[in-house]
């Protein structure tokens, strides 16, 4: 990966991590409020407290493991928080389109109501998110590289 | 691509692992029984209830003609976007608490505030929030029929999203 994309990769995990801790945590402040707020959205409205349940949980895994050493991990938690996104977006766009007014509860009580901008907001993280899934594949380590590698780090030994 | 698939999927699973067991541990966690919608309408405890008076669905098409009028639908989404009065505002109870100042702001500018909804939907604990907040209901009426009544009195109706909710509410 070459440096520039490397540090756009960088930029964005942490700004995707930070962004869903801090509104898991925002949700896991007052989760009753927030199970009404999506119930508000009156889309499956009666499954609104598992949602309020497993979002918040869902966006800290997500933000936990985009930090994490393992790029394949990475992958998946910015796989997982596309999945987020998206199915925000689609949340979103329906209460816009239907004319609904209701509060957003993204970040917790107080998120303001929700616009064409929360629309606009969501597609950006979608892309974000789906970005640092292709961005971040492992490279395959040269042939013979990988040999020396072991054997320096005392790892496998090669078979005799 | 599999693989990474299945990593996603067992974060997901772990989340909803930890989701449940953190709600179940703590006093505060949300109860798992279906939610009632409905959060703007209600006010304050042990407040006294302005008496909100009705008005003729022909009176208030009069009014609507005459302009400075703040016209309000207080129905479900669904019904909104079906059909609403011309300029009507979409203000259910389930309104964030933003729409809802928003609508206050603008009808202490207005002379006249009318809210109607439907057979299906009584629009007075929108009605009687709103005279709440306004502080009086000297301004503030019901259409009698609701949505109904008012489309065969003469009003304009249109269907589609509420163009003038949400951001840049008026």
């Amino acid at each position: 990966m070459s440096r520039a994309r490397a540090a756009l990769a960088l930029v964005l995990r942490l700004g995707l991590a930070t962004l869903l801790a801090y509104a898991a945590i925002a949700k896991l402040r007052d989760p009753t409020t927030f199970a009404r707020e999506i119930a508000n959205y009156q889309l499956l409205p009666r499954f609104a407290p598992h949602f309020a349940v497993v979002v918040p949980a869902a966006e800290l895994v997500a933000a936990i493991g985009l930090l994490l050493p393992s790029v394949s991990y990475r992958r998946a938690s910015a796989l997982l928080a596309s999945g987020l996104f998206g199915a925000f977006l689609v949340a979103v766009t329906s209460v816009v389109v239907r004319g609904v007014n209701v509060e957003c509860g993204c970040f917790g009580s107080g998120s303001g109501a929700i616009g064409p901008l929360t629309v606009v907001r969501n597609v950006a993280l979608t892309l974000g998110a789906l970005y640092l899934v292709f961005a971040e594949r492992e490279t395959p380590a040269p042939a013979g590289a990988a040999g020396r590698s072991s054997s320096e780090a005392g790892g496998e030994t090669r078979p005799g | 691509m599999l693989p990474l698939v299945l990593r996603t999927v067992a974060l997901f699973t772990l989340a909803c692992v930890l989701g449940y067991a953190g709600n179940a541990l703590r006093p505060d966690g949300v109860s798992l029984a279906p939610v009632e919608v409905a959060a703007s309408c209600g006010g304050e405890a042990g407040a006294a209830v302005p008496t909100v008076l009705t008005v003729l669905a022909a009176d208030a098409v009069q009014l609507l003609d005459a302009g400075d009028v703040l016209l309000l639908d207080a129905r479900a989404p669904a019904d909104y976007a079906r059909g609403h009065v011309d300029r009507a505002l979409h203000l259910p109870c389930a309104s964030a608490a933003q729409e809802l100042e928003r609508a206050v702001e603008h009808a202490e500018r207005v002379s006249v505030i009318l809210v109607y909804g439907s057979d299906a939907l009584d629009p007075r604990p929108m009605a009687e929030e709103l005279a709440l907040r306004l502080g009086g209901s000297a301004r503030l009426s019901i259409v009698d029929g609701g949505y109904d009544a008012l489309v065969a009195a003469g009003a304009a109706a249109e269907s589609g999203l509420c163009e003038t909710c949400g951001e840049g509410t008026p």
